[in-house]
């Protein structure tokens, strides 16, 4: 600790007030700011001797324009000051930037794409039209309560909403796992979901697993899962791929 | 001499490294900071100040005033748990990178 040594001192709190005073910073702020932005100064120049300058008059005033020129090397120190103590509110943690706030703003237009797919009435008429020519009659009945009730504007509208969950959460630096994560999210959700149905239906309600009830299960799990899984994964491979490939050139 | 974007990098890792043997205010941050790098890291107010006041409000630092020597206040600044932590990963980085530069180094001359 630098020795005190009153006759280098010089009144750096009000130097430093006047330096801020231009600055976004509260009042209060800049009072505090200031006097810990002194104290610093003052030390540096009760530290002189240590740097090699001695009691004289001539090296008492070295001193004082080195720590000076500290307070006045940066013409933005005040405005630098405030964007730091306000990062907090702008910079949250990682885990909130790289996997939570994606993670609810995908599930969240995934479900609103829905709604409003679902509230004009888009239903897939066209997109089942090949049933009506196409397969045997029992795969015609299969595909029908997969397709025909699967909103198919929805399922194109996922690679993109995987795409960009797995973008921004890459953007903010995180691993390849939590990218993933976040581009799926919104499948997580309908798993648990399934998963509670399943819970529920079987466990709590007591239905017996009848070949209707399984059937039934299997195309929800196809409708609600698998297939806009698969539409999300689409949108997740690409960027997973290209960090691999920066991987290997790397 | 390091260069400067080197610095900024590794600035995080020079304040938390310091803070993990105790509480220490502005200035004795940069002093140590210094004398433990033999002058290859310097800090001054301007890059000091903003860094620190940016770990804290990340959590990983906290401050509160304290008495000093005779009856000076300044501001002291400990490491919090989360600082802790990012140490660690901070410290395995910086390590990685610099072998990687070192093996980088080697085969360039080899």
């Amino acid at each position: 600790m630098p020795e005190r040594r009153d006759n280098w001192r010089h009144d750096w709190r009000e130097e430093a007030a006047r330096k801020l005073a231009d600055s976004k910073l509260s009042a209060a702020e800049r009072e505090e700011i200031s006097r810990e932005l002194a104290g610093y100064l003052d030390d540096l120049c009760t530290d002189a001797p240590a740097r090699g300058l001695d009691d004289s008059a001539a090296d008492q005033i070295a001193a004082t324009q080195s720590a000076a020129a500290e307070l006045y090397e940066d013409k933005h120190l005040g405005a630098n000051l405030y964007r730091a103590r306000r990062e907090n509110a702008m910079n949250l943690n990682d885990r909130t930037k790289q996997l939570w706030f994606p993670s609810i703003a995908m599930l969240l237009a995934s479900i609103a794409l829905l709604a409003i797919f679902q509230v004009p009435g888009l239903h897939p008429y066209y997109s089942t039209l090949f049933l009506h020519v196409g397969p045997p009659l029992h795969w015609r009945a299969i595909l029908w309560r997969v397709y025909g009730r699967t909103n198919i504007f929805w399922l194109c509208f996922l690679p993109f909403l995987g795409a960009a969950g797995t973008y921004w959460s890459r953007r903010a630096g995180s691993a390849r796992a939590m990218q993933a994560a976040v581009g799926l999210c919104p499948l997580l959700v309908f798993v648990a979901m399934f998963v509670a149905m399943l819970h529920s239906s079987f466990a709590l309600d007591g239905v017996p697993p009848t070949n209707k009830l399984l059937t039934g299960l299997a195309v929800a799990s196809l409708r609600w899962m698998i297939i806009p899984g698969a539409a999300l994964l689409l949108g997740v491979l690409p960027f997973l791929r290209t960090r691999s490939a920066e991987r290997r050139i790397a | 001499m390091i260069g400067a974007n080197i610095k900024r990098g590794s600035a995080e890792l020079a304040v938390l490294s310091v803070l993990e043997a105790g509480p220490l205010h502005g200035y004795e941050i940069a002093r140590r900071i210094e004398r433990n790098t033999r002058g290859a890291l310097r800090f001054t107010l301007a890059s000091l100040y903003p860094l620190l006041y940016r770990m804290e409000a990340r959590g990983w630092l906290k401050a509160a005033w304290s008495e000093i020597g005779d009856a000076r206040a300044r501001r002291c600044y400990r490491l919090t748990a989360a600082g802790r932590k990012k140490l660690a990963p901070l410290r395995k980085e910086w390590n990685e990178l610099f072998r990687a530069l070192g093996r980088l180094a080697e085969a360039h001359h080899a």
